[in-house]
């Protein structure tokens, strides 16, 4: 696991207030919003969606498009999250 | 006929953009009694062929009437006399020509808005379809409230409603279309703006009783006016995303049916406290809801033809 992906789980737990969850409950490649056929994903719906931008903003100075589907495929895991983040942010 | 329409799938009433332009002239070249009177007539006669609006301005009049408002026989003409009225004030407004200082301050929370405005912090407004919002704008510059920091109202609109209504708008005051947000597309970075923009001193405005036209099912209830109504779950989220102090604002005419009257200015700020935890919010936000809808409830029956909803509040989907 890179150390991205544990800030962004460590956001993602602190912004939304998930509770009885550590960086290793939320699995890399599962859906942030709604489950996939395999129950994986955090089931977060459209509000968390704006909150954890906010906060994925604030911490990692990345901003997003506001071409809809484009945002929602950066949200779509951990991993493409990561993947937005290292290639927009700066530093 | 049905009742259960929501407001979004209703017609703009007025037709044609040659309506507004025409409403345009009038405003800019007649004086005011006439235009008043031009507008008594033309709405008789729109009341006379409107049956669909007699009716859904009908729903709203009974549930003032059951809670013991007096609403006379023509009380749907008025209704609708009084919102056409609003429009031509509007255009008024925005063509410079009301002056934005007859404002009459209530004994409320207004002096605290003002004060907080001063020091420079924003705040976040919840208004309604009760009276003109416009008003919002005389705070910089009336009497002995006014405040001596400048500041801008940015108003979160939903832009998919009269579409034809806010073109002319826009032709008239462009400046001020630019600071409108659309509610239909609040992403990050738009949350984000709102966020600065009341860290820097500035008001955020969003009317908190009409739900959305793209996310319908989005809802909060409460009690209105003695039945259960959805409200925008989305308005009052925002209050809780966007964390800033909360205030309810209304500013309603003294005499309902004339332009030239002094404004009722309604200022108070929310008791409900949105810092909490996450988990706590869904209650406080019902808790913010049911302030908002006691408080709108009290002046729909003090000024019961200002409110301009024209659709079935109290349809529910899943009802």
């Amino acid at each position: 696991m890179s150390d991205l992906n544990t800030r962004i789980k460590e956001v993602m737990i602190e912004s939304l207030e998930l509770e009885d969850i550590t960086p290793a409950d939320i699995v890399d490649s599962a859906p942030i919003f709604g489950k996939n056929e395999a129950g994986e994903g955090l089931g977060l719906d459209s509000i968390d969606a704006l909150e954890l931008g906010i906060a994925i903003k604030e911490n990692f100075g990345v901003t997003f498009s506001t071409v809809k589907e484009e945002t929602k495929k950066h949200f779509a895991s951990v991993d493409a999250l990561a993947a937005y983040i290292s290639a927009n942010s700066k530093g | 006929m049905t009742m259960s329409e929501h407001w979004s799938e209703i017609e703009e009433v007025g037709g044609s953009v040659w309506h507004f332009r025409f409403m345009l002239w009038v405003v800019c070249h007649l004086p005011l009694f006439l235009v008043e009177l031009c507008t008594a007539v033309i709405c008789f006669f729109f009341w006379l062929g409107a049956a669909p609006v007699r009716a859904r301005s009908k729903i709203y009049l009974e549930h003032l009437r059951k809670l013991g408002v007096r609403v006379g026989a023509f009380g749907t003409y008025k209704h609708i006399l009084s919102f056409a009225l609003s429009m031509m004030e509007k255009l008024l407004g925005w063509k410079g020509a009301i002056k934005l200082n007859r404002v009459e301050a209530q004994e409320d929370d207004l002096p605290l808005l003002v004060e907080q405005i001063n020091k420079g912090e924003g705040a976040f407004l919840l208004c309604s379809h009760l009276g003109n919002m416009e008003m919002l704008r005389s705070l910089t510059e009336y009497g002995e409230y006014h405040t001596l920091k400048c500041f801008k109202v940015y108003p979160v609109v939903d832009l998919s409603g009269s579409k034809k209504f806010n073109a002319l708008l826009r032709e008239l005051k462009p400046e001020l279309m630019e600071n409108v947000i659309d509610a239909n597309s609040i992403d990050v970075d738009s949350a984000i703006w709102m966020k600065e923009k009341i860290a820097d001193g500035n008001l955020v405005v969003i009317a908190g009783d009409r739900t959305s036209a793209h996310t319908r099912n989005r809802v909060l209830e409460t009690t209105f006016l003695g039945e259960t109504a959805n409200f925008p779950e989305g308005a009052f989220s925002l209050a809780g995303i966007l964390n800033a102090p909360v205030y309810f604002v209304f500013a309603i005419r003294k005499h309902d049916f004339n332009i030239r009257s002094p404004y009722e200015m309604h200022v108070v700020r929310a008791k409900t406290n949105l810092d909490c935890l996450r988990k706590e919010r869904p209650v406080r936000l019902k808790m913010l809801l049911q302030e908002y809808a006691e408080l709108l409830e009290r002046l729909c029956k003090e000024h019961p033809y200002q409110w301009y909803n024209f659709y079935n509040f109290w349809d529910r989907l899943d009802k």
